[in-house]
């Protein structure tokens, strides 16, 4: 592998971001990959169908098995673009025997496998066997099997999506005129029992041809940033981008006739390429200079980057219950077990979700019920305002005065007001705004003493004469309540 | 503050207010234990409307009717309501006599004042329009011709709430027309026990007893206590809660269609009405709210989510009473 011929920005990248860039080549050598692509599998499936013609379910299992066979068309034209050397369409036809012959039994005993597009580079393109292989997939596959597997449920649906659309594309750009009859029509012919397996087969086909090669390069492209990462390819590439420059610097050097020894420090800056400085007098570094220089470099407050980080360590023994297992059945039982897990993931984060959603309902459980604190007494009941402080400090005397000038309803109003707001404030009793005249009464009957109840039931009365018949009570009776509405109801309100 | 016009003098109020308790108590010897739907029936009376009864059989519906007939020398005519009974069966018919050569007429059972349509939801819906005609015009038109019924008129329209198998539900215009609908349940027991010694005691079979009631006034009072109840003075704030409770109906959580501006009439002729029977010559808050749950429930549709939870219109018109501001002007 020639890594200095990479035609991609080397860096390592976040898993999504990898798999967008994989995307991002698909679509960057699409002629590349088309041509062969839509020579080889169209004719592949066609080969599949005409075999089984009288089995078409089984053609479209057969179809879908033989996918890690013609996913190697796209990888073999990716691999070999990316490091600049993108094959033409006849190169890539005259690679097919070779390519889709090679290893069929071994390809086809991993077939089950979700995280396929990730692992294909490595069967592939490493020609890794057996134990080797298992253990380069184990060590690749620590930081990307969730991706990977991600991946692969996202083209499954993708799939879905395309046969769906496909399915309904007929009857939507047919004219409305024949749309509604025919869409029942091809409905029901399509899943009747002759027609529904060559119906589902021809999209199937359509759907792999369609989303195949973007899978087996975003899968590619994951295995790719994985490599970089663990094999540090950005360090590896900025390294020889060095060497070439300072190989230009000392040939150079040599031709001026200047021999110089030893690097310069000032070389390993990170800078446009200069003229390094070179010290003809020095002579090289003993390994115990070289040393001491290393810790004096390293003593430096540059590379004095610390960090505090805390993390679960697992400090008990090996505890490998896996040995011993490999193969068909050990991939299967932990692709089961990696589902399981997925499922009570989701069922977690589900179950947390309607957990915050309903938070109102399952905390009133855990609150400790504070006895109910007395409702804040109401500042206006029924239009009236009976704040204390929105009354006079002598509510009778008030009342008189208004009385005295004619204003009898005012008078009748200002006494009832009263009445109420040292109800409610004082005596603490409950009145809602839905409450009408007869209802505080029945709501007093029981609360308070008899008197006080026989003189608010006057009032009352009164009150409503004043306020719905617009007749004032008599001047007795009124002055009567005035006189005794201290006794009742307490001095200042 | 405003007042109504049409307040009618203190002493007719008052008159009127006491013959109106007179003939609650003299029906009350016959009725037992049913004060409230008694009182509701003379709330209905006295605001000249009409009023659905709803509620199991042999509760004592006919009894109320006949009794009341009877205290006011009215006519009583009741109608079975069956699924073959025609228009013609209840509002009458024109017929040719051979032996005088001229058309009669035969005027039907409506023509009374006080009419008992039993189970009116078991005839088909052009019978009960039949019906609900007369009562929105007081009249009956037969062979192009209008014939008033007698005045004071009043229909009282029984409905079962449990049989509801090959009945025709009232559709909710035609409920609209009633002023009242009342629900009558089971008297208590004390009740019950004094009902059962009143109907066995010296009685031949179970037919009911009126003649313990005495006549005490002629239909002519009765629309005289009407007009005397349309008068009564209803300040302008009474009149602002009745509407807002029937404005509230219709955007109230669990009421899909609320009581239209009949609902807001039905309360304040209701309320009036109820005061002259507490025998005031003026309406307060506490009328109105008094009679808001027979004058409505009737009027509003309970959303469906309510209704499976087994809510009833009442319980939903009582949370919305609770927050409806009642007025102290």
């Amino acid at each position: 592998m020639e890594l200095d011929r990479i035609t991609t920005a080397v860096r390592p990248r976040s898993p999504w971001e990898a798999i967008d860039l994989g995307l991002h080549l698909a679509r960057r050598w699409w002629r590349e990959i088309l041509i062969p692509w839509l020579l080889a599998v169209p004719a592949l499936a066609a080969a599949v169908f005409y075999l089984l013609a009288d089995w078409p379910l089984a053609a479209i299992m057969v179809f879908w098995l033989l996918k890690p066979l013609y996913d190697r068309i796209p990888l073999f034209i990716l691999s070999r673009a990316l490091f600049g050397a993108a094959p033409g369409w006849r190169e890539t036809l005259a690679a097919l025997p070779g390519l889709l012959g090679r290893d069929l039994p071994w390809t086809m005993l991993h077939r089950i496998d979700f995280i396929r597009a990730f692992n294909l580079p490595v069967r592939q393109l490493e020609g890794l066997r057996g134990r080797a292989c298992h253990q380069r997939l184990q060590l690749l596959q620590r930081r990307a099997r969730g991706h990977a597997t991600a991946l692969t449920f996202l083209f499954m649906g993708l799939e879905g999506v395309v046969m769906l659309s496909l399915f309904w594309l007929v009857p939507l750009l047919l004219p409305r005129e024949i749309n509604e009859d025919l869409i029942e029509q091809t409905f029901f012919l399509a899943i009747q029992g002759d027609v529904f397996p060559w119906v589902l087969g021809g999209l199937y086909v359509v759907a792999v041809v369609l989303l195949e090669p973007l899978y087996v390069a975003a899968g590619f492209s994951l295995y790719l940033n994985r490599r970089t990462l663990l094999e540090a390819w950005d360090i590896e590439l900025s390294f020889r981008r060095l060497a070439r420059r300072l190989a230009a610097g000392a040939l150079a050097l040599a031709v001026l006739g200047i021999g110089g020894a030893g690097l310069p420090q000032s070389a390993l800056a990170d800078g446009p390429p200069t003229r390094p400085e070179v010290h003809p007098q020095r002579r090289p570094f003993t390994p115990e200079e070289s040393k001491a220089v290393i810790q004096a470099v390293l003593g430096a407050p540059e590379f004095d980057a610390r960090r505090e980080i805390k993390e679960w360590r697992y400090t008990g023994g090996e505890d490998r219950d896996d040995a011993g297992f490999d193969g068909f059945d050990f991939a299967l039982g932990k692709f089961f077990a990696r589902f399981a897990e997925l499922v009570l993931w989701i069922g977690l984060g589900v179950a947390l979700v309607l957990l915050m959603l309903h938070r109102e309902k399952w905390l009133r459980i855990f609150r400790s019920q504070p006895p109910p604190a007395p409702p804040a007494a109401p500042q206006n009941l029924f239009g009236l305002d009976i704040r204390p402080e929105s009354l006079p400090d002598d509510v009778p005397e008030s009342a008189r005065a208004l009385w005295r000038q004619g204003r009898q309803r005012e008078a009748m109003s200002l006494l009832y007001r009263g009445a109420l707001a040292a109800l409610v404030h004082r005596q603490g009793i409950a009145f809602s705004s839905g409450h009408t005249e007869n209802d505080c009464l029945r709501i007093l009957r029981p609360l308070v003493s008899g008197d006080l109840y026989a003189h608010f039931r006057r009032l009352t009365r009164a009150w409503q004469q004043a306020a719905y018949a617009h007749r004032p009570p008599e001047e007795a009776q009124a002055l009567s309540l005035c006189d005794s509405w201290h006794e009742h109801y307490g001095g200042a309100s | 503050m405003s007042e109504n016009d049409t307040t009618s003098p203190a002493g007719a109020a008052e008159q009127a207010a006491a013959t109106a308790g007179r003939i609650r108590s003299e029906i009350g010897k016959a009725l037992v234990g049913q004060a409230d739907v008694l009182e509701q029936v003379l709330i209905g009376l006295f605001a000249a409307g009409h009023v659905l009864i709803e509620g199991v059989p042999g509760l004592g519906k006919t009894l109320l009717v006949r009794a009341l007939a009877r205290t006011f020398d009215g006519r009583f005519q009741r109608i079975q309501f069956t699924p073959d009974l025609m228009p013609n069966d209840v509002t009458g018919h024109v017929m040719f006599d051979m032996n005088s050569n001229q058309f009669r007429v035969r005027r039907g059972p409506v023509f009374t004042n006080l009419l008992l349509a039993d189970e009116i939801n078991r005839a088909p819906a052009k019978t009960q329009a039949a019906l609900l005609e007369v009562m929105q015009e007081q009249q009956v038109t037969l062979e192009g011709k209008g014939m008033p019924v007698p005045l004071p008129f009043m229909v009282l329209a029984t409905q079962n709430p449990i049989e509801q198998e090959g009945t025709y539900p009232l559709p909710e215009a035609q409920l609209d027309r009633f002023l009242l609908k009342i629900l009558i349940g089971y008297p208590s027991e004390a009740h019950e026990r004094e009902l059962v010694r009143c109907v066995t005691g010296g009685q031949v079979g179970d037919s009911l007893d009126v003649s313990a009631i005495e006549t005490l006034v002629k239909p002519g009072a009765v629309r005289e206590i009407q007009a005397v109840a349309a008068g009564l003075r209803v300040d302008e704030k009474v009149n602002e809660y009745a509407v807002n409770i029937a404005r509230a109906t219709r955007d109230w959580p669990g009421i899909t269609l609320g009581a239209g501006p009949r609902g807001g009439i039905a309360l304040i002729r209701c309320a009036r009405s109820a005061a002259l029977l507490a025998g005031r010559d003026f309406v307060i808050p506490d009328d109105v709210k008094a009679v808001a749950l027979p004058a409505l429930r009737h009027r509003i549709q309970l959303s469906p989510e309510l209704e499976l939870e087994g809510q009833t219109p009442d319980q939903v018109l009582e949370g919305l009473l609770e927050r409806v501001e009642a007025p102290r002007t």
